[in-house]
């Protein structure tokens, strides 16, 4: 009896233990952490990631999931590539996007689409911090052990349009974005998870060519 | 409705290559329907991905469209882009598109229609 006593209590603590260690607090001194992920920042000239994207419908009670690889190089050069189930990539050099749908080619330019420069942003400001410190954005921190949690509330009109909140997760670690998460109205989310992240890695020049 | 949003989309062509094994190829343009290679058998699907595009003159919205069988005459649809935002979803019902969910600038009476139009053409 004493031991079945002493296994329930074991199992008690465990889950308390566990469920404090997911419980996120409000960060105290926001300012310190935006210091540290510019600092971590300024050191990152690339990121290259794998990447899973969970796109939960709750009106079609369905979940789309596709996946792919990331690439970042600084100041503006950013592929985002879809492999599985699809092959679909977004390349952004500079002010230029192109997007590559089946082997088809569109390019555009940012300077004369309004809204391919706020994918632009929104894009590279989330690998290199700037979306952190956009005046489109209201940002609130929190924290756990293990990670920092920036909730991002849109303040321009057509942000609001499309998306309720951006939610970042980013490693205490290395200060990189561990998780993005997109709300939408309709409360629909998109949840993209990135893994065997490499920073400051070479990445060969044809990754990012549009000529 | 936005009123002003009528005359920006004059024509509209809903470009549809299911994902399929038996890819079937869909081209609707503007009132002109015009079918290609259709080898999709009426109401043979539970659920299927599609690959669509809306396109006005120089500007496209393109992305995926996902159908599902709820009933015989009864469908639910989904139009989002690659990156997982949501254009559209809605419910096909009788023939008719009852609409969830919408962005703004999709919110318009004719590219709805057209939009029913290609995916009556479909199913």
């Amino acid at each position: 009896m004493k031991s079945i006593s002493f296994i329930l209590l074991f199992i008690l603590i465990s889950l308390t233990v566990s469920s404090q260690d997911l419980k996120e607090s409000p960060v105290k001194d926001p300012s310190k952490v935006t210091e540290q992920i510019n600092l971590a920042s300024a050191k990152t000239n690339t990121i290259t990631a794998d990447f899973t994207q969970v796109k939960d419908m709750s009106f079609m009670e369905e979940k789309a999931i596709s996946s792919g690889k990331f690439y970042f190089q600084k100041e503006k050069l950013l592929r985002w590539e879809y492999t599985d189930p699809f092959n679909y990539a977004i390349i952004i050099s500079g002010d230029r996007i192109r997007i590559i749908d089946e082997g088809k080619i569109k390019d555009f330019d940012t300077g004369s689409n309004r809204m391919f420069l706020e994918i632009s942003n929104v894009l590279t400001g989330m690998v290199n911090g700037t979306l952190l410190n956009s005046n489109q954005f209201t940002t609130i921190w929190y924290e756990t052990p293990g990670y920092y949690k920036a909730e991002l509330l849109p303040t321009g009109a057509m942000m609001k349009d499309y998306l309720t909140r951006i939610e970042l997760k980013l490693s205490k670690s290395d200060y990189s974005v561990d998780e993005l998460k997109m709300f939408e109205k309709s409360g629909d989310y998109t949840l993209i998870t990135f893994r065997n992240k490499k920073l400051n890695e070479t990445i060969p020049a044809d990754i990012f060519r549009l000529d | 409705m936005k009123r002003s949003l009528l005359t920006y989309f004059v024509w509209i062509s809903l470009v549809v290559i299911a994902f399929s094994c038996r890819a079937p190829r869909v081209i609707i343009s503007g009132e002109q329907a015009e079918s290609v290679n259709i080898s999709i058998d009426t109401g043979s699907f539970e659920k299927t991905t599609l690959k669509a595009k809306v396109i006005y003159k120089d500007k496209e919205l393109a992305g995926r469209v996902l159908l599902k069988k709820i009933n015989e005459d009864n469908y639910r649809v989904a139009f989002y882009n690659e990156m997982g935002l949501t254009y559209l979803e809605g419910t096909l019902d009788n023939k008719k598109l009852i609409i969830h969910n919408i962005i703004p600038a999709l919110d318009n009476k004719v590219f709805l229609r057209k939009f029913e139009k290609s995916l009556m053409a479909i199913i």
